[in-house]
């Protein structure tokens, strides 16, 4: 991106303000995307394209206006401000009670940490290796059907307002998707999975094809064999994905400012103690190589670690320019937008519940029965904290060990009961990868250890 | 023919000829434009309000049956072109689909679908949008211990055209208004906000009654009891429909899945498959629909297509790909929700025809039965076999017409069996999204009830 666009932008910001916006802010994207998917073994839809344009905010008498643009030209940018600045006029007429929390002035340029850029692999070897990944999980009669999908982002992004700070910050991802449809007898499974990167075309260095095609043929043998789920409050072990996406999904969402200031669960309780004081759960933005690893938000503030619960304490929000001013604490960097189309929202970037100090066979040795939780497929939460989770890969637990496979499990109840009956959290740690939806999609990091918790309500579905 | 379809047209047609000249066998362009005037409300404040004009255009090309796409948010001709030759690059580095049909051939009659457009709507500017807002806020927050968790207002106005190398050549205009609202009582977060939409292509939907249904809704919701598990007659409002429908039962109709074994219903044409109440139909044709088009993503005219009809399975919807691998023509049914992704087998509008009986006199008619407005993780449904679960609010405990609201209710069992037990089904419809849908009620529902 040049410099000539940076000024284009700072020109934009500064008009903004002159014509009375309070804070203004451009943020221009630019980004190369490859995607295909390979359905039941074909190459069916290949997209290549070009992500360009330009978003300008304002802030205008306590209320916000936005437009976006595809003309990166000085026209296009200020066309894009009058529709901004009208919008926010004719709103302004109202109650309006935002505002921004201004910054120092900061100029950086953040360049990614590539391995291998996806620019430099030919499309071929990038269906060679897809296809290899199909081969090996269609391998098997009880496949019936199987989707491999493949996306690759990479460019820039420029981000410029009207209290002075300039970021251009380079990102590079990988992503893919996959899902299995399985039938044996009269038995019907489907099972999918999401791995990424944020380092370039790594991700058969990390998840090689049969390493991976392999864990996901065991989660379909399990859904097609398994037994079903008893019903009731059962102990369970959660295994580092699962703890993941729980965390993020029944948790992290909670404690994002903007929900949990509209009433969710948690909104008055900072400082109080919700969990054992081994409980720690973070929104770490500068754990290496995660797809929320960033050093600056889409709002050009640094990105810093929050603990959501600091040794079982309630302690921090996530916050955007807005909240932080709202709620009077330091910025936390988590505005994040999933493109020049649509302005940045309070996002979680990685969320993890940090490590402890038990093995896993220390998790499980009290365990009479209960149920061993690998993988989630899904789950929502509502801001009473209120949350269902269907699980993918789930074994029984008898006497402390690992058993026989469970279908179609689901685990639901209230988080912070969860979060109560936390009992132990194990010490190893993985990362995982995937994509959070709140209108917009953005591409977010989760992880953690093994944890055993008590009294969580099972049921099948 | 509006000065945006004009240009679309001319650029699409610049895109065609382009990909033949450059070589290419087949070549479909996509183009939409339009303007897009929002504004959002948070917790009783003003927030945002935002006015977009955008567009661009999808190309896909063909060359000896290897097929490429590109895109570009940028209609000049120099972007055009460079997309067109993107595409073409594609093309050439992807491995030959054994099963591509062609791009459709040109079809001599499309529907005539009305009411998609209002020069009236279109014509409305970011002002009148934030008016919308500014009222519903006012009547809202009018009750104590309401708040406006959130409201949003948009109106949108565009064109869209396909044209393809084999000779089609279509446009179509469109307006959409919509209102939504999030309602939560004074007790919240034990009291779960009460939702609302309205949709409409032509006008503003009326604002008062939106706002009341939502005040009501929400009113109704404050201190929840917790009741037994068991089997329940449970009512489902159009909101809960909608989702449970979506993720649970529609995959089962979509053509792809059919062909690709992923749908229950394959192999199951002509048989019994729910209650002889049940009326499903896919039509993009519907006056005024949410969905309605006279064309689909790749050109196809739209019809009415009868799915189950009086509980027997009858046909699914197919794109002009997985008609071929199915053997049926298409259906009409590519959907292309935005210019930069190719189409893929959709619904336009899928109704489940309305019963005879109105909600209110079978709520005051009925002993005992839940109704449920909303539902949660229905997103983790496994289509494969109609398996569901779902965790449900609002919730009510209804009898004879006197509402109680219900908490920590989850519902789980199988949309097939579900849908073979209608105990009943009202005359009255509600367009969510591109369903057009009923209340409906099913006898025996297993409710589990958890705090």
């Amino acid at each position: 991106m040049t410099e000539a666009l940076a000024d284009v932008a700072a020109e934009v910001v500064e008009k903004a303000v002159s014509r009375g916006a309070i804070f203004a802010d451009v943020r221009v994207d630019r980004y190369v995307i490859t995607y295909f998917n390979v359905v039941d073994g074909v190459v069916k839809e290949v997209v290549t394209g070009i992500e360009s344009g330009a978003s300008v905010r304002v802030l205008y008498r306590g209320v916000w206006g936005f437009s976006s643009t595809t003309d990166l030209s000085t026209m296009g940018m200020l066309k894009a401000l009058d529709y901004a600045l009208a919008s926010a006029r004719a709103l302004s007429s109202g109650r309006g009670t935002s505002y921004v929390c201004l910054l120092p002035s900061r100029e950086d340029y953040v360049k990614a940490v590539v391995k291998l850029s996806v620019l430099d692999v030919p499309f071929e070897s990038k269906v060679r290796d897809v296809m290899e990944l199909y081969k090996v999980v269609s391998g098997r009669t009880y496949v019936k059907s199987a989707t491999v999908a493949y996306m690759d982002g990479a460019g820039e992004s420029l981000y410029v307002s009207s209290d002075f700070r300039v970021i251009r910050q380079e990102h590079m991802i990988s992503w893919m998707s996959v899902s299995i449809t399985g039938r044996e007898g009269d038995r019907r499974a489907s099972i999918s999975d999401e791995v990424g990167s944020a380092d370039g075309y790594t991700l058969w260095s990390r998840w090689p094809q049969e390493e991976l095609g392999s864990v996901l043929l065991k989660k379909l043998e399990g859904q097609l064999r398994g037994s079903a789920p008893k019903k009731g409050l059962f102990t369970v072990v959660l295994a580092p994905p699962a703890v993941g996406v729980l965390v993020h999904e029944a948790f992290g969402h909670l404690c994002e400012a903007d929900l949990a200031m509209s009433g969710s669960v948690v909104k008055n309780l900072r400082g109080e103690v919700i969990a054992r004081e081994f409980i720690t759960i973070v929104d770490d933005p500068t754990l290496p190589g995660g797809f929320g690893t960033i050093k600056y938000d889409d709002e050009g503030v640094e990105a810093r670690p929050v603990y959501l619960v600091k040794n079982g304490v309630l302690t921090d929000f996530m916050v955007n320019r807005e909240y932080a001013s709202r709620l009077g604490v330091e910025p936390t960097g988590n505005a994040r937008a999933s493109s020049y189309r649509a302005p940045p929202l309070i996002r979680m970037r990685n969320t993890i519940l940090e490590p402890r100090d038990y093995e896993l066979d220390e998790l499980l040795e009290h365990v009479k029965f209960g149920y061993y939780l690998v993988s989630i497929s899904g789950g929502e939460t509502g801001i009473d904290g209120t949350f269902h989770v269907g699980l993918q890969e789930v074994y029984e637990i008898v006497n402390g060990e690992i058993c026989e496979p469970v279908r179609n499990l689901s685990i639901s109840g209230n988080s912070l009961d969860v979060l109560r009956n936390a009992e132990a959290v194990g010490k190893d740690f993985e990362l995982h990868y995937g994509r959070c939806s709140k209108g917009q999609t953005v591409f977010v990091s989760y992880g953690g250890p093994h944890v055993r918790v008590s009294n969580v309500f099972v049921s099948a579905g | 023919m509006l000065v945006v379809s004009d240009k679309l047209l001319t650029t699409a047609q610049y895109a065609v000829e382009k990909g033949l000249q450059r070589g290419a066998d087949e070549v479909e362009a996509y183009a939409s434009a339009g303007t897009l005037a929002e504004a959002t409300a948070e917790n009783n404040t003003l927030h945002t309000a935002s006015k977009v004009i955008e567009g661009g255009l999808g190309i896909r090309v063909v060359k000896d049956g290897r097929v490429g796409f590109s895109y570009t948010n940028s209609l000049r001709n120099t972007d055009v072109l460079r997309a067109v030759e993107t595409a073409i690059g594609v093309a050439r580095h992807t491995p030959r689909d054994p099963w591509w049909p062609g791009l459709p051939e040109k079809f001599n009659r499309y529907p005539k679908v009305g009411g998609l457009y209002s020069s009236k709507l279109a014509s409305l500017g970011i002002e009148e949008v934030v008016e919308c807002i500014k009222e519903i806020i006012t009547l809202a927050t009018s009750r104590k211990g309401l708040t406006v968790v959130y409201a949003g207002a948009a109106v949108s106005s565009g064109a869209e055209v396909l044209v393809n190398s084999n000779g089609i050549e279509v446009f179509e205009e469109g307006t959409l208004a919509s209102l939504s609202l999030e309602l939560a009582a004074e007790d919240s977060p034990i009291t779960p906000p009460a939702y609302c939409f309205e949709g409409s292509r032509t006008e503003v939907p009326d604002i008062i009654s939106i706002t009341e249904e939502c005040i009501d809704k929400a009113l109704k919701s404050v201190k929840p009891i917790s009741i037994e598990g068991g089997r329940y007659e449970v009512l489902f409002s159009p909101y809960a429909l909608d989702s449970l429908i979506g993720y649970a039962l529609a995959p089962a109709l979509l053509g792809d899945n059919v062909v690709r074994g992923k749908s229950p219903l394959a192999g199951s044409v002509g048989e019994l498959i729910a209650s002889p109440e049940i009326t499903i139909v896919d039509d993009g044709t519907i006056e005024g629909g949410l969905g309605s088009s006279s064309f689909d993503g790749e050109g196809v005219p739209t019809k009415r297509n009868e799915l189950i009809v009086k509980g027997v399975l009858k046909e699914f919807v197919y794109d002009s790909y997985w008609g071929k691998r199915g053997g049926k023509e298409s259906t009409g049914n590519a959907v292309r929700p935005t210019y930069s992704t190719l189409p893929r087998v959709g619904f336009n509008n899928l109704i489940i025809t309305a019963g005879s009986g109105s909600v209110k006199s079978y709520l005051s008619s009925t002993e005992k039965l839940l109704v449920v407005d909303g539902v949660r993780g229905a997103h983790t449904s496994v289509p494969e076999t109609g398996e569901f679960s779902v965790v449900t609010a609002p919730t009510w405990l209804v009898s004879k017409g006197e509402f109680e609201a219900v908490k920590g209710i989850a519902i789980a069992g199988n949309i097939w069996d579900l849908i073979k037990s209608t105990e009943f089904i009202s005359k009255e419809v509600k367009s969510v999204g591109s369903f057009i849908l009923p209340w409906i009620s099913f006898s025996k529902v297993t409710v589990i009830s958890k705090y």
